[in-house]
């Protein structure tokens, strides 16, 4: 990012080729809406772009620019209230039990909505994603900031403002979720 | 950021599966549309590694083209100068040279290969002059080259004074006149390492001298003006024989000639 601020475009296309994959993911997870997450993804590298000439190396930049992406999807939550899903807010008793445990439990067994005519590895995936969907925007964020930002307990508290100690919470009941959830593929 | 991952909650087979499953990513479209603004952000001084060739290229580009410039011009006037001893024979100021009778004859029917020297000199002293021009060539030519620690001005004032001395010296050399056609080979060829001598006194020829390469130089130009003198010289002393009766050495050398130079036009007086 110091070298694309001092001028080198090359740079930032490494830069880029690096993140792309992961910012992608996580925000497609996050919004659950692929042309939404496009949308959103676009924003996140234009506000990179246009942070270049203020940007200062305080954190890695996988902190940086994740935190972007979080600040940009809680626009875009607060700008369409009315279509926040229930889960995003947390139950007041237990911090770290963001949504309701029976979530997986209402939702159909990904066995079952995948046709026997698709691929095995477009099922997995297909799982895979259900399963991430299915648990509580806090737990899949920690989760998602974990995989695939590869940051650590404390940067992903600093991202998501949190405690370090309810973001390794989270972590775990998003583990253990995701686990019981994807047991036969383990 | 350097926290230790000991109590990171982690699920490695989990991970695994994620990570390779979890394989979407934004559509080619959106990556140009990001890596152009990316571009154009920058904008137009420091747009790529090509601009910054570009802004290296601005930078350099006048002390390049003056060190160019520079190569060429040094480059060329080395290759303007002409090899050593080759061609160039310069017209040597001094008293007029009576020709020697006998020598007529011999500038007529001068060596082929001889013409151009002959030409200029037609008569056997004024063929030493010739070499001693070639000799005074050299010598400009010498202080033409860069020499270290001497100034190009200087230099060009020294050769200019080696020159003048070299034709002071000529100049002050008595014709030998046609009394003295008898003097051997070997004492006209001295003529020009003893007029060559009172130059080598002088210092920048000393110097000039002492210059690498040229000892070769030297040797080929005197191969050259002996090969020029040879053919006319040999027919002097051939003369010079009959005229002092030694008739019979006289014919063994003017066979001897004609053995080496076949195509060589003999004068009218050694003809049978």
């Amino acid at each position: 990012m110091l070298a694309y601020r001092a001028g080198d475009a090359q740079a930032f296309t490494t830069l880029y080729g690096r993140y792309r994959g992961p910012l992608h993911r996580y925000l497609a997870r996050q919004c659950g809406n692929p042309t939404l997450a496009e949308e959103l993804y676009h924003e996140v590298w234009i506000k990179v772009i246009n942070a270049r000439a203020h940007y200062e190396p305080l954190a890695r930049f996988s902190t940086w620019i994740f935190r972007i992406a979080r600040h940009r999807l809680i626009d875009h939550y607060r700008q369409h209230a009315h279509q926040l899903p229930l889960q995003f807010a947390p139950p007041a008793g237990d911090p770290a039990a963001d949504g309701p445990d029976d979530l997986l439990a209402n939702l159909p067994a990904p066995s079952h909505e995948t046709p026997h005519a698709v691929h095995e590895r477009q099922h997995v995936a297909e799982r895979i994603s259900l399963a991430l969907a299915a648990l509580p925007s806090a737990q899949r964020e920690v989760f998602l900031l974990a995989e695939e930002g590869g940051l650590t307990l404390d940067e992903i508290a600093a991202a998501t403002d949190c405690g370090r100690e309810t973001t390794k919470s989270r972590l775990r009941y998003a583990l253990s979720k995701l686990r019981h959830s994807l047991q036969d593929l383990l | 950021m350097t926290e230790p991952r000991q109590d990171f909650p982690s699920d490695p087979p989990l991970s695994r599966l994620y990570r390779q499953f979890a394989t979407d990513e934004p559509s080619p479209a959106i990556d140009e549309r990001i890596l152009a603004a990316a571009e154009a952000a920058l904008g137009a001084g420091e747009r790529s590694p090509g601009a910054n060739h570009g802004r290296w290229w601005r930078r350099w580009r006048t002390p390049l083209a003056l060190a160019t410039t520079l190569v060429l011009t040094l480059t060329l006037s080395l290759l303007q100068q002409p090899p050593p001893g080759d061609g160039f024979v310069p017209v040597v100021p001094g008293p007029p040279v009576t020709p020697a009778p006998a020598a007529a004859p011999a500038a007529k029917f001068a060596d082929p290969e001889a013409r151009p020297a002959a030409a200029v000199a037609p008569s056997a002293p004024a063929r030493t002059a010739g070499a001693l021009s070639d000799r005074q060539a050299e010598a400009r030519q010498q202080a033409r080259q860069p020499s270290i620690g001497v100034d190009a001005r200087d230099r060009d004032a020294k050769s200019e004074s080696v020159a003048e001395r070299v034709s002071s010296a000529v100049a002050a050399k008595p014709a030998p006149s046609a009394a003295e056609p008898a003097a051997t080979r070997s004492e006209r060829s001295d003529v020009a390492p003893a007029v060559a001598g009172t130059v080598t006194g002088n210092s920048t020829e000393a110097q000039l001298a002492a210059a690498p390469g040229r000892a070769p130089a030297t040797a080929l130009a005197k191969s050259r003006a002996q090969a020029v003198r040879t053919a006319s010289v040999w027919l002097d002393e051939i003369r010079a024989l009959r005229r002092e009766g030694n008739l019979q050495e006289a014919e063994r050398q003017l066979r001897e000639f004609r053995r080496e130079y076949p195509d060589y036009p003999l004068p009218e007086d050694l003809r049978p």
